[in-house]
């Protein structure tokens, strides 16, 4: 097995002392904001992520592993380009499992702990799920292994992804250059895609490389006339991590209770946050709907 | 991960949670404009009647009551959470119960996310509240059965 060091690991010292800066910038400038007991949350779900990643590690290593030994088409080796070819394909990856994350509950129940802050800023970034294993997430990498990437290249390279996500999780910077909004994943697109204001809602998903959200229709730009606003749909009233960590687990788990039928239940799981067979709950999907359907009354109304 | 590196990340949570406390003072006090606004951007479906809503906010200021004049829109909750306000939305009030004791009304309903708070109002407030509650109950069973 290729030993390669842990990008999200050696980067910790750099985060707390970046949060730190964006505290001081924030409180100087107003152009950020913070709340203690929020990122006291966001910090702790943080280490927690990492506690129950180094548990669960040897799920993700082994299916790797055994994939990539028994089921590899190519032998790619460890050459320069496979690690580019790794980011690259490693990035469209991490577009659909976190487009799955938004749009299948099963998924969501892990990664709604990322959108779960009313806050954006550095410690949001660190807010991270501690139940990704427990998802369907996990078999999305599986066709970089089958082409030949050994598995400790992507977990290096998927480490680098989440290290560059880490800067966008601010409002401290307005826009980037043209060029680089256009190319890649900034804090204005990443507003966006922790907003929960109807017209923002599943959008912009890319890790890294923006092209992902052009082409497969989920790129929503940052309006300047209207303010994101951070935080779930219906968001939680609680800091504490614990119900932070396992709410919707339970939504779901008295939901597949309750059902009528194996349906409904195979639904709970798969189908988007919100559905139930009784539309008495909403989607997305049905909020924007539901939104632009106020929109055109207010335009068509005297 | 080691339990040294564990409890250095614990410090460092810590101390940065008090910086941002320090620089960030939270003044989380619910007032009627911030209930209003907050519970009509949560139930935008909804039609408000400044004439016959009514907003009880406890003494605190930490939680509050909104009660829709209309009984088809039923009642919605607003509580401080930090320096922002989280709002529930009980159209049906059989989702929701209350219990008057000591000079406090606890509101407890099954929603995990929300864990039940108490209310603590002056006496004539909170008997109008529980009154209006109960008119709301009364035409929301009479919806039902009609």
């Amino acid at each position: 097995m290729l030993d390669l060091p842990a990008p999200t690991q050696l980067a910790v010292p750099a985060f707390v002392l970046l949060v730190l800066i964006e505290m001081i910038y924030g409180w100087k400038t107003g152009r950020a904001r913070f709340e203690g007991k929020d990122t006291f949350t966001s910090l702790i779900m943080g280490l927690g992520s990492t506690i129950s990643g180094a548990l669960t590690a040897a799920l993700s290593v082994g299916l790797g592993y055994l994939v990539w030994e028994n089921f590899a088409i190519f032998d790619l080796g460890t050459a320069l380009w496979v690690f580019v070819l790794a980011f690259i394909l490693d990035d469209l990856t991490y577009y659909w499992v976190h487009r799955m994350g938004h749009r299948m509950r099963w998924m969501w129940a892990a990664h709604v702990i990322h959108h779960s802050s009313q806050h954006y800023n550095l410690s949001t970034a660190l807010r991270q799920t501690w139940t990704g294993k427990f998802t369907p997430g996990l078999l999305f990498s599986m066709p970089l292994y089958v082409l030949g990437i050994e598995p400790a290249i992507v977990f290096f390279v998927s480490g680098i992804n989440l290290v560059y996500q880490f800067w966008i999780h601010t409002e401290a910077i307005d826009k980037m250059p043209r060029w680089f909004e256009y190319l890649f994943n900034t804090p204005s697109h990443h507003r966006v895609h922790h907003a929960n204001n109807p017209r923002y809602l599943d959008a912009n998903y890319a890790g890294v490389l923006m092209v992902w959200d052009r082409m497969f229709g989920s790129f929503i730009p940052e309006d300047e006339e209207e303010a994101c606003r951070y935080g779930l749909v219906t968001d939680l009233g609680t800091f504490n991590p614990l119900r932070v960590a396992t709410h919707e687990w339970v939504g779901i788990f008295k939901d597949l209770w309750s059902a009528n039928s194996w349906k409904d239940r195979a639904l709970f799981l798969l189908a988007p946050p919100g559905w139930t067979p009784d539309g008495s709950r909403m989607t997305s999907d049905m909020i924007r709907q539901a939104w632009l359907d106020r929109k055109a009354q207010h335009k068509s109304s005297p | 991960m080691d339990i040294v590196q564990i409890g250095g990340s614990l410090f460092a949570i810590v101390v940065l949670a008090l910086i941002a406390k320090w620089l960030f003072p939270t003044k989380a006090e619910l007032t009627e404009e911030r209930i209003v606004r907050n519970v009509a951007r949560y139930c935008p479906e909804t039609e408000f009647d400044a004439s016959t809503d009514r907003v009880f906010v406890s003494e605190d200021k930490k939680h509050a009551v909104f009660v829709f004049g209309n009984p088809d829109f039923g009642i919605a909750t607003a509580s401080a959470l930090g320096d922002r306000v989280v709002v529930r939305h009980y159209p049906d009030l059989s989702q929701i119960s209350f219990h008057s004791k000591n000079g406090e009304l606890n509101l407890i309903s099954d929603d995990f996310t929300q864990p039940s708070f108490s209310v603590t109002l002056e006496q004539a407030p909170e008997s109008e509240l529980l009154s209006m509650i109960n008119m709301t109950s009364k035409k929301e069973a009479k919806h039902a059965h009609a």
